[in-house]
């Protein structure tokens, strides 16, 4: 009894390592990792009980039969399928994210129309003193708001999807071997709007600065910060930390813009 | 010093092998798993028959084996069904007749490619006529079953002048 124990538990222990390397989407549908991990614990079985021939299978038997399955990151890399990157997300993951767009932003023109509609039925502890008009721009103005907060969070999830689905087995495996090389000059256009964004970012810095104000000094220096890491943008560095690091930075840029326009808004 | 010693030339060989028994490879598991029919096969007998029946030539490593079939079964090439075996429950994989018409498709090309090649590779190749068509238009092999049929069930080519 011990034994059979011993074996289930080598079994379970190989079959985590297979779980722990198989692609975000699999892993997120249980009833289709049940089903892989399920698969391949019976191959092994069966494999077991043909090489012990009358006896029992054991722990030995086992471990045979787990060798000749191949190493875990192989078996859960096979499951990877190739994507097409498309932007920051991929071409596969793109559909998706239209549609959870286009969902979110029904879903806050829905809710702002009935907002307006029936004022007392959402908020009913506020008062509204306001003219009709002025409710109306309130409310528009705070769907945008969460449109485009929404717009970043999803856009930083599906990010971190397209990331997940392939690159810890492709690039990891195959980043030795095959260098990709990139353009060694970017286009006019490229170029144009990466000059476009540090000189943003400088003027404002500068004009936050000029504004003798603890919380704009603050701010300006975070922008100086950012001027900078668009500067170093331009170096070629190919490492996925890299990537990944401008990728965050850009949709928390994307983040921190709509809030101060929020708070901005809110001041005047 | 051996050729096969050499890791530059290792390396081009076994990719090079290995892109052309990828699509091989599933032709090949659909093959075996058609001759099954409607009783189908699970996956630890299948990776037994290949091993067999190519002589060992066309070896799917076992944890390949898996995610090939689950590509076929989301494909709609293969269904699933679970049978108990000593209180396991296997996955026996059946194929269907979408499944059925692509490996036909796809047999035939692989039949018409290796006859148009043989003069190249230098090997003599004999269609068994008797037992299939190939359609000279899209190179679907029409099988016993469906020879009698005046046109290819892939592009519509009238078959009569070619029988």
């Amino acid at each position: 009894m011990t034994s059979i124990i011993e074996e289930a538990e080598i079994i379970n222990k190989y079959l985590c390592q297979i779980k722990k390397y198989l692609p975000l989407g699999i892993r997120l549908k249980k009833h289709e990792l049940n089903d892989i991990l399920d698969e391949i614990e019976e191959h092994i079985w069966e494999k077991a009980i043909e090489s012990a021939v009358d006896k029992e299978p054991n722990d030995i038997d086992i471990q045979i039969a787990i060798s000749q399955m191949g190493e875990p990151q192989d078996i859960a890399s096979k499951f990877t399928t190739k994507s097409t990157p498309y932007v920051y997300i991929n071409e596969e993951l793109y559909p998706l994210y239209k549609k959870c767009h286009k969902t979110i932003l029904w879903s806050l023109i829905l809710l702002t129309v009935i907002e307006i509609l029936f004022p007392n039925l959402m908020f009913p502890l506020i008062s509204y003193q306001q003219s009709l008009e002025l409710i109306f721009v309130v409310k528009l103005f705070n769907t945008l708001i969460l449109y485009f907060t929404f717009f970043a969070v999803i856009g930083i999830i599906f990010c971190y999807l397209s990331i997940t689905g392939y690159i810890p087995y492709e690039l990891r495996q195959y980043s030795k071997p095959i260098q990709i090389k990139k353009p060694k000059f970017k286009t006019n256009f490229q170029n144009f709007v990466i000059t476009l964004e540090i000189s943003f970012f400088i003027f404002s810095a500068i004009f936050l600065l000029l504004w003798k104000d603890d919380y704009f000094t603050y701010m300006s220096i975070i922008l100086f910060g950012v001027s900078i890491v668009k500067c170093l943008r331009q170096l070629k560095r190919k490492s996925v930390i890299w990537q990944k690091f401008l990728i965050l930075l850009d949709l928390s840029l994307i983040s921190w813009i709509i809030l101060s326009i929020e708070s901005t808004f809110y001041i005047l | 010093m051996a050729l096969i010693n050499s890791e530059k030339y290792r390396y081009f060989v076994e990719n090079f092998e290995s892109e052309i028994l990828r699509g091989i490879s599933k032709l090949i598991t659909l093959y075996a798993i058609k001759q099954k029919g409607e009783e189908g096969i699970y996956g630890y007998k299948l990776a037994r028959d290949l091993k067999e029946k190519t002589s060992n030539a066309l070896v799917i490593e076992e944890g390949t084996l898996y995610p090939i079939l689950r590509k076929l079964k989301a494909d709609g090439l293969l269904v699933t069904k679970k049978k108990e075996y000593n209180g396991r429950l296997r996955n026996y994989y059946i194929i269907t007749d979408y499944g059925i018409n692509i490996y036909n498709h796809l047999m035939g090309f692989l039949t018409y490619l290796i006859s148009s090649l043989s003069y190249i590779i230098d090997i003599d190749v004999k269609l068994n006529e008797e037992r299939y068509l190939i359609c000279p238009n899209c190179s679907n092999r029409i099988e016993d079953g469906q020879i009698n049929k005046d046109y290819c069930i892939v592009c519509g080519l009238n078959l009569n002048h070619f029988k």
